[in-house]
C-alpha cells in the first residue's frame, strides 16, 4: 500500500533569496550587491576584524571582498556551498591575504591566529534576527566543544593555518592535532546540523 | 592490510586541508571529493565551519565603506553614492495652488468712470439737472448746475466706495470657491489615504499569516532535526535529466519514518502537473507524495511521518496533478544511497 499523500507545501527559503541575489549580482545589478552588503556586511566585518584586528584594514578588506563578489558572482556554484558560507570564505581569504602581506612588510613576530583585540560592539541595532539567532546557536555549539578542539578549528579557520602549522604553534603532535580537528569538526557539524540544513 | 577509508574522515580532512591552503581558493571546490557520499559530507563540514563566523560579535562598518563600494561599481571611485533609496511613493497630483489673495480671476468689473463722466443710467437726475436750461429760465438752470458741480466730489467718493465693495465681494466669492476646491481636494486625499491604510492592513495581515505559517514550518523542522540520528538522500539529476540544474535533499529522522524533502532549482509546475516523490524499495517505486513549485518560487518542500521499510533510494518525476500509481515521466532527480549523519 502506498504511503499516505502528505500535505503539499511550498516555501521560500532565505538561502534561496540569497541565491537569487547572487544571480542578480552576476547580472550586474548594483542594487542586488547593495542588498547583499546590507545583509552580510556586519558578519563579514566581524570575520575580517577577527583576523586583522581593529584596524582600518578590516574595512578595506570588507570592501575588497564585496568587490570580488561583484566581479566573480557568476562563478558561484550553489552545489558547493551556501551563499553565506561562500561570502564568509571570500572575506576570510582576503583578510588572510592582507595579514600575510602585512607580516611580510612589517616582519613582525605576530603569529597567525593570535587573539586579536576584542571587536567593538555593534553601534546599531542588529537588523537581522536570523543572524542573532544563528549566533546564539553557534556560540552554544562552540561552548560544547572541548577547548583544544575549538582552538584547532579556530586556528585553521581564522588563522588560515595548516595542521602542521597548528602542531608547531600549539606544541601538540601532528597526529593529535589531526584527531582534535576531526573530532571537533564532527561535533560541530552535529551540534549545528539544523543550521547546516538551513544553509543547504 | 590496508586501512578502510572512512568517507567522513576523508571529507573532513579535505575541508581542513582547504582551510590551510593559500587564500584565493574560496570557490570551495575540493578535488578529493570523488563520490556522492563524500561530497555531501564535505558540504556538511564546510557549512559547519563557515558557521564559525556567526560566533563572532557583528561589527557595523562605517557608512563610507558602502558608499565607496557602490561608487566603485560604477567605475568612479571619487563619486559618493547614496544608500539605495526606498521605492518612490506613488506620484501625488500636483498641489492646488491658492489663488492670489487679491482680486480673483473673475470678470473685471466695469472700470470706475472718470470723475467727469456721468452715464445717464446711473446719474439720471444729475443729467437732468445739468441739462442747459432754455432762455426762459436761465437763473434756476445755473443754480442747478452750480449745485451739481458742488456735488461731484461726493459722487466720486461714493463710486470708489462702491467699486471697493464690489471688489471685496468678488474676492470673498473667489476665496470661497478656492476653499471649496481645497476642501474637495483634501477630502479626496483623505479617502485615498483611508483606502491605502485598509490595503496596508490587509497586506500586513497576509504577511503576518505567512510569517506565522513559516514559523510553524520551521518549528516542525527544528523538532524533526532534533532527533538522535538521521540519514540524508542527496538527489541529483541523472544523466540526460531535462532539469540538470535541480537538486534536492531528503532528510530522514532516526525513527526512519519521519522525512522532509527540500528541493531547489526545479522548474515551476504548469497547470495540471505536479512533482511526485518515489521511494525505491527493492527497485520498485512507491509514491511518497506530491508537491508543486509555484510560478516565481525557486524551492519546494514536502514532509511526512511515514516511509516504507527498506527504502534504499528516492527519485522525483513530473506527473499529472493528483499523482499516478507508477512513474510515467522521466526521472528528474535520483538518489540511490543514503548518507548517515
Amino acid at each position: 500500500m502506498a504511503a499516505p499523500e502528505p500535505e503539499t507545501t511550498a516555501i521560500q527559503l532565505r538561502a534561496t533569496d540569497d541565491l537569487a541575489l547572487v544571480r542578480r549580482v552576476a547580472a550586474r545589478e548594483e542594487a542586488a550587491l547593495a542588498e547583499l552588503y546590507d545583509r552580510y556586511a556586519t558578519l563579514l566585518l566581524a570575520v575580517t576584524r577577527r583576523i586583522l584586528g581593529a584596524t582600518g584594514d578590516a574595512e578595506e578588506v570588507l570592501q575588497e571582498s564585496f568587490f570580488q563578489v561583484w566581479l566573480q558572482a557568476d562563478r558561484y556554484d550553489p552545489s558547493r556551498s551556501s551563499v553565506s558560507t561562500w561570502l564568509v570564505l571570500v572575506a576570510r581569504s582576503r583578510a588572510l591575504d592582507r595579514l600575510r602581506a602585512r607580516r611580510t612588510r612589517e616582519r613582525t613576530a605576530e603569529a597567525a591566529g593570535q587573539e586579536p583585540p576584542p571587536p567593538e560592539p555593534s553601534s546599531g541595532a542588529e537588523s537581522r534576527v536570523l543572524h542573532v539567532e544563528r549566533r546564539r546557536r553557534v556560540r552554544s555549539a562552540l561552548a560544547e566543544l572541548p577547548e583544544e578542539q575549538r582552538e584547532v578549528l579556530e586556528l585553521a579557520f581564522f588563522g588560515g593555518l595548516s595542521q602542521s602549522e597548528i602542531a608547531s604553534r600549539t606544541g601538540a603532535p601532528l597526529g593529535t592535532v589531526k584527531t582534535r580537528a576531526l573530532l571537533g569538526m564532527k561535533k560541530l557539524r552535529q551540534a549545528l546540523r539544523e543550521e547546516v540544513r538551513e544553509l543547504m | 592490510m590496508s586501512r578502510t577509508v572512512d568517507p567522513e574522515e576523508t571529507a573532513a580532512l579535505a575541508v581542513l586541508a582547504e582551510l590551510g591552503r593559500t587564500p584565493g581558493s574560496e570557490d570551495t571546490r575540493v578535488t578529493s571529493a570523488e563520490d556522492e557520499v563524500e561530497d555531501v559530507l564535505r558540504r556538511l563540514d564546510l557549512e559547519a565551519v563557515g558557521l564559525l563566523a556567526y560566533g563572532l560579535d557583528p561589527v557595523v562598518p562605517g557608512a563610507g565603506v558602502r558608499a565607496e563600494l557602490l561608487a566603485r561599481l560604477s567605475g568612479d571611485d571619487t563619486q559618493e553614492v547614496a544608500p539605495v533609496p526606498p521605492p518612490a511613493p506613488a506620484a501625488e497630483p500636483p498641489p492646488v495652488s491658492p489663488p492670489p489673495r487679491t482680486a480673483p480671476a473673475e470678470p473685471e468689473p466695469a472700470a470706475a468712470p472718470p470723475a467727469t463722466a456721468r452715464p445717464a443710467a446711473i446719474w439720471p437726475e444729475l443729467a437732468a439737472e445739468a441739462k442747459p436750461a432754455g432762455p426762459s429760465a436761465p437763473a434756476p438752470a445755473a443754480a442747478f448746475a452750480e449745485r451739481a458741480a458742488r456735488r461731484r466730489p461726493r459722487a466720486v467718493w461714493a463710486r470708489s466706495l462702491a467699486a471697493v465693495f464690489a471688489l471685496a465681494t468678488l474676492g470673498a466669492a473667489g476665496w470661497g470657491v478656492f476653499l471649496s476646491s481645497e476642501l474637495a481636494s483634501e477630502r479626496g486625499r483623505l479617502a485615498r489615504l483611508e483606502r491605502d491604510l485598509a490595503r496596508s492592513r490587509e497586506e500586513a495581515e497576509a504577511e503576518r499569516e505567512a510569517l506565522a505559517a513559516r514559523l510553524a514550518d520551521l518549528e516542525q523542522r527544528r523538532e524533526f532535526v532534533s532527533g538522535p540520528a538521521q540519514v540524508v538522500f542527496s538527489l541529483r539529476p541523472p544523466a540526460g535529466s531535462p532539469q540538470p540544474l535541480a537538486g534536492a535533499k531528503l532528510w530522514v529522522a532516526g525513527d526512519h519514518q519521519h522525512w522532509q524533502l527540500d528541493a531547489a532549482g526545479l522548474a515551476p509546475c504548469p497547470q495540471g502537473r505536479e512533482y511526485q516523490v518515489w521511494f525505491l524499495v527493492d527497485g520498485v517505486p512507491r509514491s511518497g507524495g506530491r508537491f508543486r513549485i509555484e510560478p516565481g518560487a525557486r524551492s519546494g518542500s514536502l514532509g511526512s511521518a511515514t516511509m516504507p521499510a527498506g527504502t534504499a533510494g528516492v527519485s522525483i518525476t513530473h506527473e499529472r496533478a493528483g499523482g499516478v500509481p507508477i512513474p510515467t515521466g522521466p526521472v528528474l532527480l535520483l538518489a540511490d544511497q543514503a548518507v548517515e549523519l
